[in-house]
């Protein structure tokens, strides 16, 4: 054994090392190419889920374009809206009539002191009892909706959600992850800001008498779930349609 | 043993085809892993479910939000036509008003819809449910019990009776929408919705759906007054 020459185990060596480069290399190369190219033919079983993926996509921003517009739009019909009222031809009752409705319906922004509620699924660590735990810890537009509800209750004059205004045909939904408010994608986490007076607000949030299931969660799954007073608040106007 | 790396002779020809073996070999395990789960993941067909949903729901959206767009550039070129001639602009005004006050609530409107019962036993949350799902499916107005809903009204529970507004409702409870009467009942019908969800969990509970020619909601009986909030441009 000790007068074998050297070069035969050399040669061994280099079978291990690139067998291990080699099937790191390949590796590389597979994971490149799938990542960069999906490009499925007319026959794969994929297909027609990649192109419903991608209608997704485009109408989110046709939405996302058509209410920049909307918003446009209305100012410049607002300001158009003030010559006409500026000019004498006006009745004051009549301007001032329009102005309290847009306010009502959503259409004007507006500003005041309230509360700012924070709502995130909780943390996943620590926990035992997993399947419990998913329902429990995860947001759900019923979490949402108890929540806006409740906001109203306590004398909330004005609600936005992560800049999504509610007004009277606003629907909260979810579709399995995703939670619609406007019929406009809502990412987490949510903000909810209530206009009104703070200390009330704040109150009827922090009961644990009142959203008893929000406070059970947040203790025991640590769901987000947080209230601060804030003394001036910005809501914007209602971006979406009312069907009239 | 001393190491010169002048002894190192060049791979051999096995090596090299091993190598070339090994980046084939990994390639196509990563690439079954990947391609696996992807299928997976993509085929699945309650994903493949949530996006039709998501894309009929969009495609709803943005037909709604086009006319709108459509109905405020005609908005602007009334005003702008009324300030090129010195037209009063009263009637712009005024129709906008009226619109207005049509989705404030604070008007009585009439049109046809649908009416939706409730006997039997049922929960605030399952009250809250059918309305949330009613302004889902789309309506112009809603009333409970005869009461208007507008865009501040609750529904809470009071001892073992539902409030809305801070009024005691009496049992029955009647939803009046006004809206597209055939699409409320369909979407309300439909098969594991929302009243079926009830039913589940109240088995004795009666629900019931009418569509309607014609009804006539009353004005909300409150006043929606702004304390804390006000208007900024």
């Amino acid at each position: 054994m000790e007068n074998q020459p050297p070069q035969r185990s050399y040669a061994f060596l280099y079978t291990i090392i690139f067998l291990v480069i080699g099937i790191v290399v390949g590796g590389f190369i597979a994971v490149q190419i799938i990542s960069t190219k999906v490009n499925p033919r007319s026959t794969d079983p994929v297909r027609a889920s990649l192109e419903l993926e991608r209608t997704v996509q485009s109408m989110t921003e046709e939405q996302k374009e058509l209410r920049q517009r909307i918003g446009q739009l209305r100012e410049e019909v607002r300001s158009e809206e003030k010559q006409v009222e500026e000019r004498r031809t006006t009745s004051k009752d009549l301007s001032a009539e329009l102005q309290k409705y847009k306010m009502i319906v959503g259409l004007t922004a507006v500003a005041g002191a309230g509360v700012e509620v924070t709502l995130d699924d909780g943390k996943y660590e620590g926990l035992k009892d997993r399947n419990d735990f998913k329902n429990d810890a995860i947001i759900h537009s019923t979490d949402i909706l108890d929540t806006v509800n409740m906001l109203w209750a306590a004398g909330a004059e004005a609600i936005s959600i992560n800049d999504e205004r509610i007004v009277g045909t606003t629907s909260i939904n979810c579709i399995v992850n995703t939670i619609l408010i406007n019929e406009s994608h809502v990412g987490t986490p949510l903000v909810i800001k209530a206009i009104g007076e703070s200390a009330t607000l704040a109150r009827f949030m922090e009961d644990p008498g009142r959203l008893i299931d929000l406070h059970r969660r947040r203790k025991d799954y640590n769901l987000i779930f947080e209230v601060e007073k804030k003394d001036d608040l910005r809501l914007n106007p209602f971006l979406g349609t009312y069907e009239i | 043993m001393k190491f010169d790396p002048r002894q190192i002779k060049r791979p051999s020809t096995p090596s090299l085809i091993t190598f070339v073996i090994a980046i084939v070999a990994g390639f196509l395990i990563v690439g079954q892993l990947f391609s696996t789960d992807k299928v997976k993941e993509i085929t699945d067909p309650d994903q493949q479910k949530n996006l039709g949903l998501e894309v009929s729901i969009l495609a709803e959206s943005n037909m709604s939000l086009r006319q709108e767009v459509s109905k405020l550039e005609q908005k602007q070129r009334d005003y702008q036509e009324a300030l090129q001639y010195r037209l009063p602009g009263t009637d712009v005004l005024e129709s906008s008003l009226a619109q207005y006050q049509k989705i404030s609530g604070l008007e009585s409107v009439s049109g046809p819809g649908v009416s939706l019962v409730v006997e039997g036993p049922v929960l605030d949350v399952q009250l809250l449910d059918l309305l949330n799902t009613l302004r889902n499916i789309g309506i112009e107005g809603v009333a409970l019990n005869d009461n208007r809903v507008v865009y501040r009204s609750t529904i809470m529970p009071r001892g073992l009776q539902i409030a809305l507004d801070g009024l005691i409702l009496t049992p029955p409870y009647r939803f009046d929408a006004i809206g597209n009467a055939d699409l409320l009942a369909t979407s309300l019908q439909r098969e594991g919705g929302i009243l079926e969800q009830i039913k589940q969990v109240f088995p004795d509970a009666q629900v019931t759906v009418t569509k309607k020619a014609d009804l006539t909601l009353p004005a909300y009986r409150g006043d929606l007054v702004f304390r804390q909030a006000r208007a900024v441009e």
